[in-house]
């Protein structure tokens, strides 16, 4: 990213990987609103092929779902090499526990936000966590 | 946003579809871990959706029910008939919210108390099971999450859990405990109980408080604590969770210490100290380390805070704890002024619901990609229109002209045809859309009467239009419940007969010609000519020299007259005042019929014969007074010419004799509401036409036409209007209108109408 201060100019690019096509058109009609550009992926690992093939400014991740989960899709980005690793992400969930919460961390989560999101919550920390103004 | 409600509701249907045959799949294998996923993922993908929605009571619901199967799934919750049973009923109520919101926009009024009562019942299911688990938050003390159950998924404000225990010798003090209780506004919920057992009696002390009162409150915090000012130190004030709680801007001391800044800026920072913190796997520390550099980096620019931006780029190169340090100092710096609240608000998504909703139906892409093709070819065709009249304009033989002019037509009859057709094709939906409803029907009903039913399903690929397949439910679900009521007999009755005990039933649909043929078939006592033939003449149907001339095929056919129900008591599932004439009436509706086959001791089935498309209809046209109007041939018996004289008036009606039978009469004019116009001429012109099993004659104008044509369904204005069987585009380009003898008919039997009009 860059390193001078100025805010990014160029639409800021998020990947949505979540296996509820539902979800994923609300939250695409959402970050497009916001100004966002937005690709989908069904579950981790075409999360993972979206992610070597494309260059994103923010990750929103679900944690239940088939074939690869938000964990072990995370797990692997943080994996990978710069500038890759370090992309932020947003994990969604629709488990409020403790327990839920740190699973996120460790695996590299940068936030965690609890389903249902509204939108204002949901623009609110993909603004923050891309750079753009609220 | 309409397309993602509608969107929702279509997944929703599908869901809630599939999620009842793996329900009932596993009622029949338990163990069958691949299905218990499969329902978990239903529920859990119901209840992601649900929640893009304002439905608070529903969403409670289907993460309770989520909590249950997740314990099912784990191997903690036995998957057993109560388990299966209440998912079954979650997602019957789905199913039923589903439509409410679809026609509504709303829950029905009921979703509420429905929802919390099944939530309850999942919930009480977990806690008999060997995990039992307290609601949501482990950080909930017992008293108030007991308090707390029955509220729980009920929308409403923040609410706020209070545990007033009074000192023992605080009547002595000027306390009151009630009278504070009582002035706790918001008032939801109070529950006093000892605060110790109580003494046995010759020890007690009636003049010590030995209460501990819970309560819950709506009410802003500040004002609960207002009340117990004064005995602040007996009173523990916890946050409840809300249904829609969110909890998103993670509240740790750190947010909270932080609001000169954005709650969210500072969240997603206090978060990153969180993330650094967490013990991950050795090869993603960089990986994270790096992504909660840039994550600080970008939300701190995207306040506005370069300088600690920098701060943060600087401090990364340093290590994690460098970076951790930073971040802190940087919450710390700001943590100034005060603004209680730690700004997180969520109530979900309201989406604005559309007024009326839109029907969808989904097509096969082949289809539509042969009905662009025709109409490509059409297009090719019409412009071979302009080339003949170039040719016609250049004066060319009227001779040659005309057979390329034929030819044309040809071609374009040709493409037409298979246009029309490939248009119908569009609404071909395969009946398995109804008969995999069936299973649940089926199990239901077996059970309900206590008895063992096999369904099993044939032919459900074979497709008919969308119109006959919706409406194909109901009379099919009459004549299965039949079958598994009267049909099959019970247990012990097989065994005798050397049957299985399980009784079998059949549903199955073949394609016949141009219609198809959807039968129910059961295995069991099958239909007595005998029994059928005394019932008949016993409740004055038939006469009995009638009957006694009638082979037994026809004496079967009986079943479906008016008023003959077979059922020896009215049974709670068939037995409901609808006899089998409303599926031959359902049948006749769709343009179909139902025949019965029976033989005594093996079995009955019973075929509803149904057209396979709404296809082109042959319409007669005939004129009454200046207007013109349709009927379909197929109602039409005959068009015959009678003199008036043999018209005769009949109790407050006119009737005639055709062929030995007394025929009613009446005036299409009249019965379409037209004042009465003199009789003219000698004859009269009767179109005699079958309907609802009666023979009336209509007595009409003139007789226009035949026509072959596609009769539209009535809408807006005349689909109100009784009679009126739908329009048609004549050729000229007039809306036809195309009457239902039947609805004349009905109408006809109330003679008050037609003067009223």
């Amino acid at each position: 990213m860059s390193d001078t201060g100025s805010l990014r100019v160029e639409a800021p690019r998020v990947l949505v990987v979540d296996d509820g096509a539902l979800v994923r058109m609300y939250y695409r009609g959402i970050l497009e609103r916001a100004g966002f550009v937005v690709d989908e992926a069904l579950n981790g690992i075409e999360g993972l092929e979206r992610v070597l093939g494309a260059t994103y400014d923010l990750l929103v991740v679900d944690v239940n779902m088939p074939k690869m989960d938000g964990y072990s899709f995370l797990r692997a980005v943080r994996g990978r090499e710069p500038p890759i690793r370090s992309i932020p992400s947003l994990m969604t969930s629709t488990e409020a526990a403790d327990g839920d919460r740190e699973a996120a961390r460790i695996a590299g989560a940068n936030f965690y936000l609890v389903k249902p999101l509204s939108e204002d919550v949901l623009v609110a920390h993909a603004r923050a966590l891309v750079g753009s103004r609220p | 946003m309409n397309d993602l409600l509608e969107q929702f509701l279509d997944e929703t249907r599908e869901l809630v579809q599939s999620a009842t045959e793996d329900l009932l799949a596993l009622e029949a294998a338990p163990d069958d871990t691949e299905a218990v996923n499969r329902v978990f993922r239903a529920f859990h993908t119901l209840k992601g959706s649900v929640g893009l929605f304002d439905f608070p009571p529903w969403f409670s619901l289907l993460h309770a029910a989520e909590d249950g199967l997740s314990a099912a799934r784990a191997g903690t919750l036995a998957v057993d008939a109560a388990l299966i049973d209440l998912s079954l009923e979650t997602l019957d109520a789905t199913g039923r919210w589903a439509d409410a919101v679809e026609t509504e926009g709303t829950l029905p009024g009921t979703a509420d108390a429905e929802g919390s009562v099944l939530a309850g019942r999942y919930r009480s299911l977990l806690s008999s099971g060997p995990e039992a688990r307290a609601m949501d938050a482990s950080a909930l003390p017992g008293w108030a999450s007991r308090l707390a159950e029955p509220l729980r998924g009920v929308e409403g404000r923040p609410r706020i859990a209070v545990r007033y225990q009074p000192r023992s010798d605080c009547f002595f003090s000027g306390d009151d405990p009630l009278g504070l209780v009582r002035k706790v506004p918001g008032l939801l919920a109070v529950s006093v109980e000892p605060a110790a057992p109580w003494s046995p009696d010759e020890e007690f002390d009636a003049f010590a408080c030995n209460l501990a009162i819970a309560l819950i409150s709506d009410a802003p915090r500040a004002e609960i604590e207002a009340v117990f000012r004064l005995v602040g130190d007996q009173v523990t004030v916890v946050d409840l969770p809300t249904a829609t709680d969110q909890r998103n801007a993670s509240g740790g001391t750190i947010s909270a210490s932080a609001p000169a800044m954005e709650p969210v800026v500072a969240a997603i920072l206090a978060e990153q100290v969180r993330v650094l913190a967490a013990a991950g796997e050795a090869q993603t520390d960089a990986g994270r380390l790096e992504a909660c550099a840039r994550s600080v980096m970008n939300t701190l620019r995207s306040a506005g805070r370069s300088g600690d931006a920098d701060r943060c780029g600087q401090a990364l190169g340093s290590g994690p704890d460098a970076l951790r340090a930073t971040i802190e100092a940087i919450l710390t710096d700001r943590s100034n002024a005060a603004s209680p609240t730690d700004g997180e608000e969520d109530h979900g998504a309201s989406e604005p619901l559309g007024g009326d909703a839109v029907r969808t139906l989904r097509v096969d892409a082949a289809r539509v990609d042969a009905l662009v093709a025709l109409v490509g070819e059409l297009v090719v065709a019409r412009n071979g229109l302009g080339y003949l009249a170039a040719r016609a304009e250049a004066g060319e033989d009227a001779g040659m002209l005309a057979r390329a002019i034929r030819e044309a037509d040809a071609n374009i009859g040709r493409l037409s045809t298979s246009l029309h057709r490939s248009a119908i094709s569009l609404r071909l939906t395969p009946l398995s859309s109804v008969f995999r409803r069936f299973g649940r029907q089926v199990r239901d009903a077996a059970r309900g009467l206590g008895k063992d039913v096999v369904l099993v399903v044939e032919g459900e690929a074979a497709e008919a239009d969308k119109g006959i397949v919706e409406n194909l439910f109901e009379p099919l679900l009459h004549v299965v419940r039949n079958a598994i009521d009267h049909g099959l007999e019970d247990a012990v009755n097989r065994r005798q007969v050397g049957k299985p005990e399980a009784g079998r039933i059949c549903l199955a649909a073949e394609q016949d010609g141009n219609g198809i043929v959807v039968s129910v078939s059961d295995d069991g006592r099958g239909i007595d000519p005998a029994f059928i033939r005394r019932r008949v003449v016993d409740r004055g149907l038939l006469q009995p020299e009638a009957v006694a001339s009638m082979d037994d095929a026809a004496v079967t056919e009986l079943i479906f007259a008016p008023g003959f129900s077979t059922a020896e008591s009215v049974g709670a599932l068939s037995g409901r005042g609808v006899g089998m004439d409303a599926v031959r009436a359902a049948a006749a509706r769709m343009g179909g019929r139902v025949s019965v086959e029976s033989r005594v001791g093996l079995g009955t089935t019973i075929r509803l014969h149904l057209p396979q498309t709404i296809a082109l209809a042959r319409i007669m046209v005939v004129g009454a007074g200046t207007e013109s109007y349709g009927i379909a041939m197929d109602a039409v018996v005959e068009v015959v010419r009678r003199p008036r004289t043999c018209i005769h008036a009949v109790a407050g009606g006119n009737a005639t004799v055709l062929r030995g039978r007394t025929v009613p009469v009446f005036r299409l004019v009249e019965l379409l509401g037209r004042r009465d116009r003199p009789l003219d001429g000698d004859d009269a012109l009767l179109l005699v036409v079958r309907a609802n099993g009666e023979t009336i004659a209509v007595e009409v104008d003139r007789f226009e036409d035949h026509i072959d044509t596609v009769v539209r369904p009535p809408a807006g204005l005349v689909g109100s209007v009784a009679g009126v069987g739908g329009t048609t585009l004549l050729s000229d380009g007039r809306v036809l209108l195309v009457l239902d003898p039947g609805g004349i008919l009905a109408d006809a039997s109330v003679p008050a109408r037609a003067e009223d009009r």
